[in-house]
């Protein structure tokens, strides 16, 4: 079991309609996160997180080791030094960061079916609440991704 | 590698103001040579919100209480002149530029001293965020 759990820190700002791709990675949508497995959890309680950043570099990660055997990918925040290292071994992941102890280990068909939900999840909610969304070219894109899922 | 001109001179505010900088354009990502950031009002507002002195952002690295807004300018100045460049990661736009000024700037994630400091630059040439690591 792989689970991500999110909290919206506050509302979108009204002009969603037409933010660009960086508001939509650096601006908007910002949040916590909790990245779970049945054993441990960690927390980035953090409230500035781009939450649709956070779902796209994922779902990049997670498509880039798919396709590897053995692999290493690292997520940079936004606004920090932090780091968290996803490391692939034949078909375990192994998900390390620059500042928790806790690290967490999982199948990789239990991290791509996470990785999806928390994707699809996070995007279909952030459409139900703010419908005019859809009329945001950078957004749509990845909503047609979410869709595909 | 296409290489080409770009004059990175429209915003009113920009310190560096008016100014011809070598661009490169490779694999979709327009990666800046040195002396291309602006740091437009907006990017300082949002400097300020996450990593100023006074910012309760946790996990983010916070400037010197004392740093000025002039004194950020300059920081972001030597960074986008004489410091590293590299492409922003999955799919980010723009550039991050990252200087180590060899005395303590403010403090990382962790609280610790820093001496480095990170700039997100956008593909207009405006900072997106800067902070101390």
């Amino acid at each position: 079991m792989f689970e991500i759990k999110y909290r919206f820190s506050g509302s979108a700002s009204s002009d969603i309609t037409k933010s660009d791709e960086t508001d939509l990675r650096y601006n908007l949508f910002l949040g916590s996160l909790i990245l779970k497995t049945q054993n441990n959890s960690i927390i980035i309680d953090w409230d500035w997180i781009p939450l649709i950043d956070f779902a796209i570099c994922l779902f990049t990660i997670c498509n880039n080791l798919n396709t590897k055997m053995q692999g290493e990918e690292e997520f940079e925040f936004t606004e920090s030094d932090s780091k968290i290292i996803f490391q692939k071994n034949g078909d375990r992941i192994k998900i390390v960061t620059s500042f928790s102890d806790e690290i967490l280990e999982m199948s990789f068909e239990e991290f791509q079916e996470g990785v999806r939900t928390f994707y699809k999840s996070l995007l279909f909610e952030v459409v139900e609440k703010n419908q005019e969304i859809k009329d945001n070219a950078s957004f749509v894109k990845y909503l047609k991704e979410a869709e595909k899922l | 590698m296409l290489f080409f001109v770009a004059n990175v001179n429209a915003a009113k505010s920009d310190f560096f103001g008016e100014r011809d900088v070598v661009a490169a354009k490779e694999g979709g990502q327009l990666l800046l040579s040195p002396g291309a950031a602006n740091l437009t009002q907006r990017g300082l507002e949002h400097i300020v919100a996450r990593h100023w002195f006074t910012s309760g952002a946790k996990g983010a690295g916070k400037f010197l209480e004392g740093t000025t807004a002039r004194g950020l300018k300059d920081m972001i100045g030597t960074a986008t002149t004489k410091g590293a460049f590299r492409p922003n990661t999955f799919g980010r736009m723009g550039t991050i530029a990252e200087y180590n000024f060899g005395n303590v700037i403010g403090t990382t994630s962790k609280g610790l001293p820093a001496s480095n400091l990170r700039v997100v630059i956008g593909t207009s040439g405006n900072v997106i965020s800067a902070f101390p690591f």
